[in-house]
């Protein structure tokens, strides 16, 4: 009776194991959208958070896949003329260092990933400079494009923002 | 673990059809603990040499607690539905009347087979296999509403593209 029980338990465990992988989590990063000489990375920290994964559909009302994509949240304003304020939740799809410069369009919003700072930033995408590195810019208070000080390397890039939720 | 195409629907571009067959599968996942937990006696018989699934099933269904259990079930399941929705619908209630039907054959079919050594059931239910098929239909029923449950439509949040 006992290896009953015994075998019963391990079921069980599997079983739970298994609920809670399908059921996921999402790691809710918080990504940076302002000024990088007046970055906050505790309040960056703070924004984060772990969460349900969420049923999304898009404008039409048809169920959305989000495989390869990640769940963010916007700190700062520097996309408001894009209709991203602060707080905001996006989508982004992964891309790969191979298929960027395919898949990545003039005024697409890159995800990048600051490895000097710790932290990821969101920016608008302008053009390829003559390294293959990508031009980029944010917006000011005002709602006027300002250049990023430096080009970043395509190695830096985590994805493309795809949606807002 | 799953047939090819199963695991094609679920690497699916298309994500409704995915939604829909995760929430399948969770919610037989629910139903397996759900079964592994309640019917104990019958799964330890499973288990045994000599002890008869069917004897044990027989045994263990016609007592008035497996009757209290199984409608207990019914009960929970409902609670996780009123958890989503805020009324319930002809169908789901139709479902529900079935399910709380099938219960109680289950229980008086077995109390007649149990009890009666075959003699009630020999002249007015010739089926043996009949509390055991109304018990596939209760853990259908189970399984149905906990899938509704699952599978809210409205729980989704529009994402706008960008």
């Amino acid at each position: 009776m006992e290896s009953i029980y015994f075998i019963l338990a391990i079921i069980i465990v599997l079983a739970l194991y298994a609920y809670s992988s399908i059921q996921g989590r999402d790691v809710v990063k918080g990504v940076e959208a302002g000024p990088i000489d007046k970055y906050d990375a505790e309040l960056i920290r703070r924004r984060s958070f772990v969460a349900s994964p969420l049923k999304i559909c898009d404008e039409n009302g048809n169920p959305l896949s989000t495989k390869g994509m990640i769940r963010v949240v916007v700190c700062g304003n520097c996309m408001k003329p894009k209709g991203i304020s602060d707080n905001t939740q996006l989508l982004v799809e992964r891309i790969e260092q191979a298929a960027l410069k395919s898949k990545l369009k003039k005024d697409d919003i890159v995800m990048i990933h600051l490895n000097d700072k710790k932290i990821d930033k969101i920016r608008v995408f302008d053009h390829f400079d003559d390294h293959d590195q990508l031009i980029t810019y944010r917006f000011d208070d005002m709602g006027k494009r300002v250049k990023s000080s430096h080009p970043h390397s395509q190695n830096s890039v985590v994805g493309v923002v795809r949606y807002k939720i | 673990m799953f047939p090819k195409k199963v695991l094609s629907l679920l690497t699916s571009s298309d994500n409704s059809l995915k939604m829909k067959v995760m929430n399948v599968l969770k919610a037989l996942a629910w139903l397996l603990l759900l079964v592994l937990f309640t019917y104990t006696p019958i799964v330890a018989a499973m288990f045994m040499n000599n002890g008869s699934v069917v004897d044990s099933y027989f045994e263990s269904q016609h007592l008035a607690i497996s009757l209290f259990v199984n409608l207990g079930l019914l009960g929970m399941v409902l609670i996780d539905y009123f958890s989503v929705y805020p009324t319930i619908d002809w169908r789901v209630a139709l479902i529900l009347s079935i399910g709380v039907f099938a219960t109680f054959v289950v229980y008086v079919h077995c109390g007649i087979i149990h009890d009666e050594k075959g003699y009630l059931y020999k002249y007015i239910i010739n089926n043996r296999w009949l509390s055991p098929l109304f018990h596939c239909v209760l853990l259908t029923v189970i399984w149905y509403i906990k899938y509704r449950s699952l599978s809210k439509p409205g729980s989704y949040i529009i994402a706008t593209r960008i």
